[in-house]
């Protein structure tokens, strides 16, 4: 995902959006919250400058604070309940795309596992970097 | 396990991890958002998500009444038992070929 412009949805297509920036950073999150938020093992979170993406359509706001103590915004489809974009405290003017909502994901690819000290027990993270929280924190 | 692309777009991750409980012994609380989707086998998928944060937590199936699914991500629990079943393989991430090596039951798409 190292080439600007990208282009994602939810899953009913009530938010759609574009990317016009290259990404600054894209991390598999193994946090409490991001479990269950996603209902899954992991998400994986690709930073983008929030200047650089273009959303259409009203995402709504869940405002907690995360692992860190940190206040984040995670942005989901009202409609379909589809995790959209987080924003967090801690890192100012990033939008922090839920990559599982971006079209094309063949060229993804995480560059290290954070918050891995809540990693689910049959999760391998192989060979990539891993931190017990976020290396920012 | 899951690897289908509307799994990619509910969770916003890579796959799904879920489980299949019978009907009765699962006791719902609280109230729920419903979307409906078709899934390939033109059955229906009845997500039921927190209006509040957006999380789905359960869904039922159209063409599997007697149980309902839950994400597994909900539990937050580390130990919580690994998947045995992996399905939509044919839409996994290539990056993920590595993360669950736990022999399973793997399908190219969704068995019949």
């Amino acid at each position: 995902m190292s080439e600007a412009k990208a282009t994602g949805s939810c899953l009913c297509g009530a938010v759609h959006y574009t990317l016009e920036a290259a990404p600054v950073g894209t991390f598999a999150c193994h946090c409490k919250d991001c479990q269950r938020q996603s209902g899954t093992a992991f998400s994986v979170i690709m930073g983008v400058p929030e200047s650089g993406v273009k959303v259409e359509g009203e995402p709504a706001t869940y405002l907690g604070r995360g692992d860190s103590g940190n206040a984040v915004q995670r942005k989901f489809c009202g409609k379909c309940g589809s995790p959209l974009f987080s924003i967090v405290e801690a890192t100012p003017g990033v939008l922090w795309i839920k990559t599982g909502t971006i079209d094309d994901t063949h060229s993804l690819n995480p560059q290290a596992h954070i918050w891995v000290k809540s990693k689910q027990c049959w999760v391998d993270t192989g060979e990539l970097p891993t931190f017990d929280t976020d290396p920012v924190l | 396990m899951c690897h289908c692309i509307a799994c990619q777009q509910r969770t916003g991750a890579p796959f799904s991890a879920n489980s299949r409980f019978a009907r009765e012994k699962l006791e719902i609380q609280g109230d729920s958002r419903t979307w409906e989707r078709k899934a390939d086998t033109g059955n229906g998928v009845i997500h039921h998500f927190c209006p509040d944060c957006g999380t789905t937590v359960f869904w039922e199936l159209t063409g599997f009444p007697d149980v309902v699914a839950v994400a597994n991500g909900l539990f937050a629990d580390p130990t919580y038992p690994a998947p045995t079943v992996c399905v939509w393989e044919e839409s996994k991430h290539s990056w993920t070929d590595d993360i669950a090596n736990q022999p399973m039951e793997r399908w190219a798409k969704m068995p019949e």
